[in-house]
């Protein structure tokens, strides 16, 4: 069976009706770093000011600097390979809307994506448990490199 | 992330992946010096490997090997069998002759041939004559893993018989996403091809931690074709397929091969021996773990030690961790609560028990373990946005000093590259001296896929120091600069287990390494 394709392309009614905007309450205060709070999702709507698809400090992935009406957002996205092999650009002065969810507090402010939306393109970056979509290329049935050894 | 950190097979979870800056260009391969030969790998050893599939097509697909080999001593692998699983394409199951050699330090090369003439370049390191680690080099693949000697004798299906404790882990394709996911347990084959019973808990990104969960009766049977030479067999239980070697009657090793190909994961199983605890008053003692795996983030890897005496509460808690980039430690004081375990009763004998700590700042941290003897066992990392898991030692022989450290060791470091997202394996040998500073020289095989030098880093010098602080019971550093052309400089935490072996964690940002270095002995 084939592997499922990591990119879901997501109806715009869905996006559109998903929770509100903005700033979310901080998730639960034992969280450990980085960890993604399912029940305390949001939705960001806003202007990139900035993509970085590798950037040099941690948390590592693809990370965006959004301007929202609420403020400017440190976004992170996952592996940059999603994005690519899906197709989905990313650059200043896009308009994105993104679900996710923000970081503990006691954590670096940031925003962690689980679906973004350009227009009507849509990308799960994350699981419903806010683990980053592990990226894996189609799967190639007619591979035929050697695997040492293996007929 | 991928795999289990088990020390037993020194097989590791983790690794080290790309570096914090650059450097050591002018550092050299020391001359191999000690006494390994030809002879010193001479008999059946079965071996097991995994990590990602480098290709274009299929890049970032999970990949593991495991199958067995027979080394003559004279340089020649008489004959072969492996299974291997490519969740980007096929399973396959194939037989193979090759060559090998050894240096007087241990390490040696194994180049493995199918019919076809395909080939398999394999570097080695030598812990003993009875055990050591793998690393592919030929840029096929990103692999790494161990091999051990094989009991011949043992490959019987009356062999398996008694309560093995197993650690498998690696991807799951079975829902919406692609996640990595852990199981740890233990399953009780009965010598007469039935898997009587057993217990186990798994994690993965989209189901979460379940568990304990009943094994229902499943079977084995030792393959007609491949038993009786290799050890090979079959096996049924919890859901899954899986194809084994056996060691021997008190270590196996699997792979899964489920025929919807939709989860792949491979790991060992351990018998249960001496005094399990079935009481959270007979589990005491100080214990170091290793765990890797993956966060909300990215790749995680954490290594910690705590002491139990038979209370309930835990206490002198030490705890390092990269999480993608971002490093953090622990240390017991006020601001760690709610620090207990417990030894499951309901399910008592099993080894399995559970323990958390919250840290003020840190969060909460939860874990899952199963025992194989009273200081020995696998642990799954539990937390809130955690997949990950590893091994648990007893911690024996503080205070720990370099002069009793000083001594020749084998270690596999593996992760993750936080840029990238691409799998890094290494293996190496070093030698520790007494020394306070440059205490460490050796040298490192490995690959780094999709690097600027390409896939394959051989013979690459190290030079590095390890600092032991106080007593050594908690969290030392070492530094070690790999020379040209990976030209790194890695920085680590390590906890020493015994006299004999050290967990390490990598602390740099670019990647998340992590790996288990043993006292080569021959």
């Amino acid at each position: 069976m084939p592997i499922r394709k990591t990119m879901l392309w997501i109806a715009v009614a869905v996006l559109f009706s998903a929770a509100a905007l903005a700033q979310e309450k901080s998730p639960q205060p034992s969280a450990r770093f980085g960890a993604y709070d399912m029940n305390h999702e949001g939705t960001l709507v806003g202007t990139v000011i900035d993509f970085q698809p590798s950037p040099t400090t941690p948390p590592m992935g693809a990370r965006l600097t959004l301007q929202t009406t609420a403020g400017v957002v440190d976004v992170h996205l996952g592996d940059a390979r999603l994005l690519t092999a899906s197709h989905f650009t990313i650059q200043a002065g896009d308009t994105l809307r993104i679900i996710g969810a923000y970081t503990p507090a006691g954590s670096p402010s940031l925003f962690l994506a689980r679906i973004v939306q350009k227009g009507t393109q849509a990308l799960t970056v994350r699981t419903q448990r806010g683990f980053p979509v592990r990226y894996i290329a189609a799967k190639d049935s007619a591979d035929t490199k050697s695997k040492g050894g293996v007929l | 992330m991928k795999r289990l950190l088990w020390l037993p097979t020194l097989a590791f979870c983790l690794a080290l992946a790309a570096c914090s800056g650059g450097g050591g260009s002018t550092v050299t391969v020391p001359p191999p010096t000690g006494g390994f030969t030809l002879a010193s790998l001479k008999g059946t050893y079965a071996f097991s490997m995994s990590g990602m599939d480098t290709s274009t097509a299929n890049l970032g697909a999970y990949f593991a090997r495991t199958g067995s080999f027979v080394a003559d001593g004279a340089g020649n692998i008489s004959s072969a069998v492996e299974d291997v699983v490519d969740l980007g394409s096929t399973v396959n199951q194939d037989t193979l002759t090759g060559k090998y050699n050894v240096l007087a330090d241990g390490r040696g090369t194994i180049v493995l041939t199918d019919p076809s003439s395909n080939t398999l370049d394999l570097t080695m390191d030598l812990q003993s004559s009875s055990q050591g680690l793998l690393v592919e080099t030929d840029g096929k693949f990103a692999s790494s893993g161990s091999f051990n000697l094989q009991n011949t004798a043992d490959f019987l299906e009356t062999s398996v018989s008694g309560n093995y404790v197993f650690d498998f882990s690696g991807v799951s394709t079975a829902s919406t996403n692609v996640t990595n996911i852990s199981l740890i347990g233990y399953i009780a084959p009965n010598g007469s091809d039935v898997i009587s019973t057993g217990v186990f808990d798994t994690n993965d990104a989209n189901n979460g931690h379940i568990g304990p969960s009943t094994i229902s009766p499943g079977s084995y049977q030792l393959d007609p074709t491949y038993g009786a030479t290799y050890g090979r067999g079959i096996a049924s239980f919890g859901g899954a397929t899986f194809a084994f070697y056996i060691v021997d009657s008190t270590h196996i090793k699997f792979i899964e091969e489920d025929p919807d190909e939709l989860v792949g994961s491979s790991g060992d199983a351990l018998l249960q021996s001496g005094s399990i605890p079935t009481t959270t008053a007979a589990f005491t003692g100080s214990f170091a773990y290793l765990t890797g795996g993956a966060s909300s983030v990215g790749a995680e890897a954490s290594v910690a030690r705590f002491s139990v005496t038979g209370t309930g509460t835990i206490g002198t808690i030490s705890y390092d961790e990269n999480n993608d980039g971002t490093v953090s430690h622990i240390s017991q004081g006020t601001n760690i609560s709610n620090a207990i375990y417990a030894i499951d009763t309901t399910n008592a004998g099993s080894g399995r028990g559970t323990m958390t700590f919250t840290d003020s700042t840190g969060g909460t941290f939860s874990y899952v373990f199963y025992l194989y003897s009273p200081t020995s066992g696998v642990i799954q990392d539990l937390s809130t946005n955690i997949i990950a898991d590893g091994t648990l030692l007893g911690q024996s022989g503080s205070p720990f000093t370099l002069s009793g450290l000083a001594a020749n060791y084998v270690y596999n470091w593996n992760g993750v590259n936080n840029s990238s997202f691409n799998e890094e394996d290494f293996i190496a040998q070093f030698t520790l001296g007494t020394g306070t500073t440059s205490n460490l020289t050796g040298v490192l095989d490995g690959t780094v896929i999709g690097s600027s030098s390409g896939n394959s880093y051989p013979d690459i010098g190290t030079q590095g120091t390890l600092t032991i602080a106080s007593d050594g019971t908690l969290n030392n550093t070492l530094q070690i600069v790999a020379g040209s052309p990976l030209s790194a400089t890695y920085n680590s935490v390590v906890y020493i287990v015994n006299a004999n072996t050290m967990l390490i964690l990598d602390t740099d940002k670019s990647s998340v390494l992590a790996g288990i270095a043993t006292r080569q002995s021959n």
